[in-house]
């Protein structure tokens, strides 16, 4: 097993010190550790005011909190302070590069084709609005990557590719590094969507080399409401505002206004401090734990499901048989019995909570034919004496249509 | 999906005393609405009904969980002709409540009567049998009179005939317990009912103003 102490580890959560819920839909939200809560806590007893605005002493103090959060993002992905955006979540953080980046009629964008909605519908509008030509990269049929493919959209015209990078369907992570090199090398710039990755493995924005990253601080043991966009520097210096207003702008006249600098430039309005120190607690406690730690962790728990799933009749996994391809997710359908009736029976007789249903993929899904799918994902204070009690629940539901 | 019709009375009728159950009646009306328009239920509702019920089946009886899942349709269908069917019953059953003052005017076994004490007690209708047979009663009258005991409103009407026999009205007793096949012979289907020497028939409980112009019709 891994290094992880996980029975301390759960020591840490107070849902789970108070019930026997076994929490499997990690892949939406995590749930959060009393550190976490405490920093919230912290913003909201001690300094509840503004950043960046107030001079008293409560005012400063938001400011460290805020600044402090930000190097601790920075740490986490090796990246500059000025190159952390706090966003609300994913979504918005893909949502500002799509109304920022210079995109015009005719230039290209590739996703691939297990998108969540959030990476494939801004980038549709795009298409339908300013002419932006949108195109997918067909996956391998277990689910992998396919570079070839990939490689045969590649062309001048190519301006962005927006890619998920470990996917909430299937968990399988796409190389990263060689999609970058490729596109780089045709001139087109490349965004990650890690709200997958980021809670799970390490990532080294510098090593990537990739243009842009966003992810989700509620999947990663921080408050709902936080997401973190990275940029390059030099990127971002040069992208207008997304949304513009109070804290976005150095001086203004009635004609004119001076743009603040990044990051504050897309930090419109009052900021969520609470939640953006909550979600610096919540880095620093993964760092803590070690990143490598939590991928083994989980890649460890996901063997013991996928083994004991393929001594289940009638339940097929989405994706590779592979476990370690999947990282902690395991999306699955079993004959016979809807996604939505397992994931409830579960919830109903065990307290197992899993997701069920299109993920927000919906495109893959309808491509495939396929209604939804149940899905099952890890993270460090799950144990496998749950992933066993879960097997032998699943047991139970696929004996009902025997 | 028809599992949504019971859902929808029983959950309706729950939502008045609780709101807690009103989003889950809205949810099943949209369901019977969606099926009455023969679309399908968008909302899922039948399915979640359905892993209710087999869930907690699962837990005590799981052989019982398996049937009820695979079945589930096909029982959704017989709960739902069996619910509508004593829905109909029950309404039935208020209406003779409310007309006749007995849930079974035929056959006189109204437990709802006896529950709340309105109905007859055995010496009540033996007293009443009494009452009948001495006072108003003429084994030659044209009028025929059929009732039974542990009927209330043969007791009522023999109220009304004591006032009118008194002015000389008189009915031939027809004594549906001593004598079952007149049910049949007379084709009976609730008591009281008087039947005149035409056929005409005048049933149920009648005013004795009502009463005394039926029989004055053949004097």
């Amino acid at each position: 097993m891994s290094k992880m102490d996980v029975e301390k580890i759960r020591q840490d959560f107070p849902i789970l010190q108070k019930s026997n819920l076994i929490y499997f839909d990690n892949a939406c939200v995590t749930l959060k550790p009393r550190q976490v809560i405490e920093a919230l806590n912290r913003y909201y007893n001690d300094f509840p005011s503004c950043a960046g605005r107030s001079s008293h002493r409560l005012g400063r103090m938001v400011d460290e909190e805020v600044d402090k959060a930000r190097e601790v993002a920075a740490r986490f992905f090796n990246a500059k302070a000025k190159e952390m955006i706090f966003t609300r979540n994913t979504t918005e953080a893909i949502n500002l590069l799509a109304h920022t980046l210079p995109l015009k009629a005719g230039d290209r964008v590739l996703t691939t084709d297990k998108e969540h909605n959030s990476n494939l519908v801004p980038w549709l509008i795009a298409a339908s609005t300013r002419g932006v030509k949108h195109e997918t990269v067909m996956s391998n049929p277990d689910g992998t990557f396919n570079l070839d493919n990939f490689r045969a959209k590649m062309d001048k015209s190519t301006k962005l590719v927006s890619m998920v990078y470990t996917s909430n369907l299937d968990g399988v992570t796409n190389p990263a590094r060689e999609i970058i090199k490729i596109a780089h090398d045709h001139g087109a710039h490349v965004l990650l969507d890690a709200a997958q990755t980021a809670p799970h493995r390490p990532i080294d924005v510098r090593a990537l080399d990739v243009d842009f990253l966003a992810c989700s601080g509620h999947k990663m043991l921080g408050p709902s409401g936080t997401g973190i966009l990275y940029g390059k520097a030099a990127l971002l210096e040069n992208l207008p505002h997304y949304i513009a207003g109070g804290g976005t702008v150095i001086d203004s006249t009635y004609e004119s206004f001076k743009p603040e600098k990044v990051p504050e430039r897309f930090e419109a309005g009052l900021q969520d401090y609470a939640g953006i120190i909550g979600l610096g607690a919540a880095l620093q406690y993964l760092s803590k734990l070690g990143l490598q730690n939590v991928e083994k962790h989980e890649s460890d728990l996901n063997r013991t499901m996928t083994e004991g799933i393929s001594n289940i009749k009638g339940l097929s996994i989405i994706g590779s048989a592979d476990s370690s391809l999947r990282g902690g997710i395991v999306s699955f359908n079993l004959n016979g019995i809807d996604s939505h009736e397992v994931a409830m029976l579960l919830d109903r007789n065990a307290n197992i909570a899993i997701r069920s249903g299109a993920h927000c993929v919906h495109s893959w899904f309808n491509a495939h034919g396929m209604k939804g799918s149940a899905r099952a994902s890890l993270y460090i204070y799950n144990t496998r004496e749950e992933c066993n009690i879960f097997l032998e629940q699943l047991k139970k539901i696929a004996a009902l249509v025997k | 999906m028809v599992i949504c019709i019971i859902a929808a009375v029983a959950l309706g009728i729950l939502s008045i005393f609780s709101a807690k159950y009103r989003k889950w009646a809205k949810e099943a009306f949209h369901c019977v609405f969606r099926m009455t328009t023969l679309r399908k239920c968008d909302t899922e509702f039948d399915r979640k009904l359905k892993t209710v019920i087999v869930s907690r089946l699962m837990v005590k009886h799981s052989k019982m969980a398996g049937f009820v899942h695979r079945q589930f349709g096909i029982l959704s269908w017989i709960f739902a002709i069996l619910f509508i069917f004593s829905l109909g019953y029950t309404g039935l059953t208020v209406y003779n409540l409310a007309v006749y003052g007995t849930c079974d005017p035929v056959g006189g076994n109204c437990v709802l009567t006896q529950i709340a004490g309105t109905g007859t007690s055995p010496q009540e209708c033996v007293q009443a049998d009494v009452l009948i047979s001495t006072a108003y009663f003429d084994n030659s009258a044209p009028v025929l009179y059929f009732y039974q005991d542990g009927c209330p409103w043969c007791i009522k009407e023999a109220t009304v005939l004591g006032t009118l026999a008194k002015e000389g009205y008189k009915v031939k007793p027809m004594h549906l317990n001593s004598k079952p096949e007149w049910w049949n012979e007379y084709n009976i289907s609730l008591t009281p009912t008087f039947i005149g020497p035409d056929g005409t028939r005048m049933t149920g409980y009648h005013e004795a103003d009502l009463v005394k112009v039926f029989l004055d019709k053949y004097k």
